[in-house]
């Protein structure tokens, strides 16, 4: 946990302010994954700090959402590309 | 073709909206905690992150001089003087990308290095589920794995393989008089067919003829769902391989009833 709000500090994630009156505020929370080796020992035990999205209201809180991904056939013609 | 996966790649983000979040129980900052935290990057969770990171990466890899694709948005190109290409391509935090000059590889993954956490993975040798294995003849992709744990998911480990997908002489009908069939298990199965394309060419028919019976499938197309499976039994490390400097052709076959 210390590990992830360094990460999220070093990459100037966010600020710390006052808290506004009028502006609605969101809850995080911490989602834990135990990560494992490929032989299915623990490699480590990951926890990643969220914020809680399904409390968002479209408009107020986010506009747009969409973002592409690549496609299986792309990514299959580079390799068929590459050789 | 080599990889690189982005480490958070989501706290890359720049938030274009307001949001503000409490301090996380238990880490308040000292003698603040009627502070609050105003964001300026995204955090996981949030319904704009993926957007968010995605115009992050578009705006760098704009800035670093590629050009996008108009016909696919995640893939980005370059090229330097001599002609020399690399072509980049971006599923959500892993890149993967090739190219026809060392130097143009090397520019790229100093370039990422220098402005987002990474970590190298080096040769490309998995990817969505299929393993890339290259080697100085060709690249051969598969997806045996993959089939292992979809047989296993289906109960049907240590089932008899047959030797063709569909059985000979045939003829599936919406309608048939045979009972209807347990539609999740069916569709779950044929999704599964679909994917498997991927690397599998030889199963496209089949899998395309079994999607026609989504809705209301019968026992009878869940027997050849099944079979299906059975006939991927036989042939678990079957997948493509491109060999160097071979040029490939095209057959066509058919067949009017």
């Amino acid at each position: 946990m210390k590990e992830e709000l360094e990460v999220i500090e070093k990459s100037n994630t966010w600020e710390l302010v006052e808290r506004p009156i009028d502006k609605p505020m969101k809850g995080v929370k911490w989602v834990y994954k135990t990560k494992l080796h490929l032989d299915g020992t623990v490699q480590k035990h990951k926890a990643r700090l969220v914020a809680k999205g399904c409390a968002q209201k479209f408009r107020i809180d986010y506009n747009e959402t969409f973002a592409p991904v690549a496609r299986l056939d792309t990514i299959r013609t580079l390799i068929a590309l590459a050789a | 073709m080599f990889q690189l996966d982005v480490k958070s790649a989501f706290l890359n983000g720049v938030l274009k909206e307001e949001v503000y979040v409490e301090q996380p129980e238990g880490f308040e900052v000292k003698n603040t905690g009627h502070k609050v935290y105003k964001l300026k990057k995204a955090l996981y969770g949030l319904k704009q992150a993926p957007r968010a990171w995605y115009s992050e990466i578009d705006a760098y890899l704009s800035m670093c001089k590629f050009k996008r694709s108009t016909s696919e948005v995640t893939l980005y190109t370059r090229s330097d003087l001599e002609g020399n290409l690399i072509i980049v391509s971006i599923y959500v935090d892993d890149i993967v990308y090739t190219g026809s000059s060392e130097r143009l590889l090397s520019e790229f993954k100093r370039e990422m290095m220098q402005r987002y956490e990474m970590s190298d993975i080096g040769l490309l040798h998995h990817f969505l589920g299929m393993g890339i294995l290259q080697t100085d003849q060709g690249v051969f992709i598969h997806q045996s794995k993959y089939v292992k744990s979809l047989l296993s998911k289906f109960g049907l480990d240590d089932c008899k393989p047959v030797s063709i997908p569909l059985a000979t002489g045939e003829k599936l009908k919406k309608v048939d008089g045979s009972e209807l069939a347990d539609e999740g298990l069916y569709r779950r199965i044929v999704g599964s067919l679909l994917y498997l394309t991927a690397t599998r060419p030889d199963l496209m028919y089949t899998a395309s003829l079994l999607s026609r019976f989504m809705t209301g499938p019968t026992k009878i197309h869940m027997r050849a769902a099944k079979r299906v499976l059975r006939y991927v039994q036989g042939i678990l490390s079957y997948g493509i391989e491109y060999v160097r400097d071979q040029l490939a052709t095209l057959i066509g076959f058919c067949d009017a009833d």
